[in-house]
């Protein structure tokens, strides 16, 4: 069964947590209608709101000293102080804290144990090459 | 006598007005009240648009992380889309971060700016090259261990030493003569 033409590097495309997909091959950014376009016009709307509360405090005669950005203090706030008021034990959290805190523990002191124990009866039992020199 | 104890109530007098003016877990006075901080996970179609008018998003836009308890609250999940697919040629209220003032910034912002990851389309895509890359790096590895298990190299023989195979330098008497070495047969 002969396949057909080769995928065109459209079709091949596939985006994924590395890479996004262009606008251009996106099908929900082809034909607007419109509920989109009044989306389009309300976010138009709110950001226009916010650039003109910029502004207008940028080219303040008298500016003040910071313009503080809430969207930064909240950016900030929430990584920082909003973390641990809203985490909660659920079993995902506690298997990962599981696996990152105790999981590295026990893994790396399990080898080294057992490595050494390995070393040591070699030792014990005449067998151990030694890599170094002892004088 | 006196004099310590009364040096000592004074030191605790300070500690506690201190403790006072500022107890613990008191915050600056800045400009931004409680309700307009980030919060706990919105339950009720109510908090969902209070929330949305916080952060500055249409309420359908607004979507909050899951609730899975890993403390991202209320605060709202955009596209991961870095910087750099931002149009370069808008005007920007900050042009090098590309972001407007008050524009909800996302949850790894610090990842996404300019100088730092990268999400931009490739003109290949990301499975082909994984592909490649990994075709060769498999190749190489695998050609590296048969190469270790089977070495392969010209005929070697045994190192000749000089001076009578090192005698004097191995510590040989020098006063004897020592044992004449050849390393060639006729």
């Amino acid at each position: 069964m002969a396949s057909g033409p080769p995928p065109t590097a459209a079709e091949a495309y596939r985006p994924n947590r590395y890479v996004s997909l262009p606008a251009e091959l996106d099908p929900n950014t082809y034909d607007s209608s419109p509920e989109k376009r009044r989306a389009e016009a309300e976010r138009l709307a709110i950001r226009a709101r916010l650039k003109r509360q910029y502004q207008l405090q940028l080219n303040n005669p008298n500016p003040p000293a910071i313009i503080e950005n809430p969207a930064l203090i909240r950016w900030d706030y929430a990584r920082t102080h909003n973390v641990y008021p809203t985490f909660r034990l659920t079993p995902k959290t506690v298997f990962l804290g599981a696996v990152c805190s105790i999981g590295p523990l026990l893994f790396w002191g399990i080898l080294f144990k057992v490595d050494r124990d390995r070393r040591e009866k070699l030792i014990k039992e005449g067998k151990y090459e030694r890599p170094f020199s002892l004088y | 006598m006196m004099a310590t104890a009364g040096l000592r109530r004074a030191l605790w007098q300070r500690v506690a007005a201190r403790l006072w003016a500022a107890p613990p877990g008191a915050r600056a006075a800045s400009g931004m009240s409680k309700d307009m901080l980030p919060g706990p996970y919105p339950r009720t179609p109510e908090e969902r648009a209070a929330a949305a008018k916080k952060y500055n998003m249409r309420v359908e836009d607004y979507q909050p992380y899951p609730d899975d308890g890993f403390g991202y609250g209320d605060y709202p999940m955009l596209p991961n889309k870095s910087h750099h697919e931002r149009d370069p040629w808008y005007q920007w209220d900050q042009q090098d971060l590309r972001h407007n003032w008050g524009e909800p910034m996302h949850w790894d912002f610090d990842m996404y700016i300019r100088n730092r990851v990268d999400t931009s389309p490739t003109p290949v895509p990301w499975h082909i090259m994984r592909k490649h890359f990994l075709i060769f790096l498999g190749t190489m590895l695998v050609m590296f261990a048969v190469g270790e298990i089977y070495p392969s190299y010209r005929p070697v023989g045994p190192k000749q030493y000089p001076f009578n195979d090192l005698y004097l330098e191995r510590g040989g008497d020098p006063n004897k003569d020592p044992p004449v070495v050849i390393h060639y047969e006729l």
